[in-house]
């Protein structure tokens, strides 16, 4: 009776190791991408690079404005950036603009250069990976008009901005997925864009001049999910390669027996009552 | 001269050079028409129009193969749904990986999501050896239009079925993910299943 004993204890030992096995090597990585928002700036190339300058991570060429990167990943750290413009091929040219940005892990983050080319700022903030309901998207504006001061947006009934200054940044508004008709106000000015919002995703609509100086919209994409979440695990296994648990198996199923036995003579047991009443 | 003086002398020496290097700029600059410093600075002089994409929408193409060199997978792909319950349903073939049909389309931005079996009741199915993979190892997905979708293994993650993480499996992602999921041991024969989940999780390749 001592085998199959030690053999129940190493399994729950097994049973109680796995879930402390390594993590996703994933989880220290956050994101970063980068916009250009500047009407008045060619294109530029930029530069990512660990803080003292070494090691060059990322380098996006001929960025114009207007553009949002894709997300770049990164792990947890603090990284420099530069944007030089797209003509210069000296490699220590004075940049446009730098700015720094905390990647956390888990996290994603937009790093704009926003402003008029003469006095050319980066901004930096936070990107939602929240999930979002069923068939909902989520919607956010920055506002990066360099010539219309207090912006609202709307989309449809939905207030996403009220009142917006240069460089904020609103909160996620939740709109129904479909085709969102953005209304732009800023005093007498009014604008009006249709923009693809889809369902379980966050975006990102960056408000910016055109070149008569009205006022439109660049979109980004924050990030996607399924509308709906499965319940619960998956079942995709049959045993076959168990081996290792057969001693367990084998007490278990003569104890299931055993205990089916028992719940047969009971079911018996009532049946003939029921019989005899 | 000790070691202190030494470095003072250095930083002395460096901080000459870098004020020699501001001091160039500067002259460089002031020598310029204010256009050419505009130039340098990458300045346009007036507005432009901005070059704006509309957002990524669903593709319309479907993943039809799954090929993981390292451990040869090379399985076509069943279409899996959820029953009545909203459970997702594991492949009907042993053989065959599955691709939840609802989800996201491999390459799209989000989480797309691939199970296969660990085994059946007389040997080893197609995911047997996803325990293998290790974080850079390659993933491809074949697509209904000719594409192959190509990601790189970040890490795996044993779970407990009943503590299965849904958030981090089929959450909101900001960049192009894959996940692949079968079951992992301790079996418990009372049940006859499994009790713990594999999950694979996998980054789109730049």
């Amino acid at each position: 009776m001592r085998r199959p004993l030690f053999a129940v204890l190493a399994a729950a030992l097994v049973a109680v190791a796995l879930p402390a096995a390594p993590a996703s090597a994933a989880s220290r990585d956050g994101w970063v991408r980068l916009a250009h928002m500047s009407p008045d700036t060619a294109a530029v190339n930029i530069t990512l690079s660990s803080l003292n300058g070494d090691v060059t991570l990322f380098r996006l060429q001929n960025v114009g404005y207007g553009a949002v990167s894709k997300y770049m990943r990164l792990p947890q750290g603090t990284y420099a950036l530069a944007m030089v413009p797209a003509g210069e091929n000296d490699p220590n040219a004075t940049p446009v603009v730098s700015g720094k940005v905390d990647i956390t892990a888990g996290k994603a983050e937009t790093l704009a250069a926003i402003g008029k080319n003469a006095d050319l700022k980066t901004t930096v903030f936070s990107d939602d990976l929240d999930a979002v309901n069923g068939g909902d998207a989520r919607v956010r504006v920055v506002q990066a008009s360099v010539t219309h001061k207090d912006v609202d947006v709307t989309a449809g009934s939905t207030t996403v901005a009220s009142g917006a200054g240069f460089g904020d940044v609103t909160k996620y508004a939740t709109v129904p997925a479909g085709t969102a008709s953005l209304e732009l106000k800023a005093g007498s000015d009014t604008q009006t864009v249709s923009q693809k919002v889809t369902a379980g995703s966050a975006h990102t609509f960056f408000v910016i001049d055109d070149a008569k100086g009205d006022l439109t919209v660049s979109p980004a994409l924050d990030s996607a999910a399924a509308t709906e979440t499965p319940v619960g695990s998956l079942a995709a296994g049959g045993g076959g390669l168990a081996g290792d648990q057969a001693p367990l198996a084998l007490l278990l199923a003569a104890l299931a027996a055993t205990g089916g036995v028992a719940a047969f003579g009971a079911m018996a047991r009532r049946r003939s009552e029921v019989q005899h009443s | 001269m000790g070691g202190g003086a030494a470095v003072a002398w250095r930083h002395a020496t460096d901080q000459r050079a870098a004020a020699e290097q501001v001091r160039a700029e500067q002259e460089r600059l002031a020598s310029m028409t204010a256009a050419e410093r505009r130039k340098a600075r990458g300045g346009t002089g007036r507005f432009q129009d901005p070059m704006v994409s509309q957002a990524p929408t669903r593709s319309t193409a479907t993943p039809v193969r799954l090929v993981i060199p390292k451990i040869g997978v090379d399985s076509g792909l069943e279409r899996l749904h959820q029953d009545s319950r909203g459970v997702l349903v594991a492949p009907e073939l042993a053989d065959t990986a599955g691709w939840w049909a609802k989800g996201v389309v491999p390459g799209d931005v989000g989480a797309a999501v691939i199970v296969g079996h660990l085994d059946t009741i007389l040997g080893p199915a197609v995911f047997v050896r996803l325990k293998q993979l290790r974080p850079g190892d390659l993933v491809e997905v074949r697509m209904s239009d000719g594409r192959t979708v190509r990601f790189s293994v970040d890490g795996s993650h044993v779970v407990k079925k009943a503590l299965f993480p849904s958030d981090a499996v089929y959450g909101p992602t900001p960049d192009a993910q894959l996940r692949l999921i079968t079951c992992s041991e301790p079996f418990d024969p009372m049940a006859h299943s499994y009790t713990d989940n594999l999950v694979l999780y996998a980054t789109l390749r730049a």
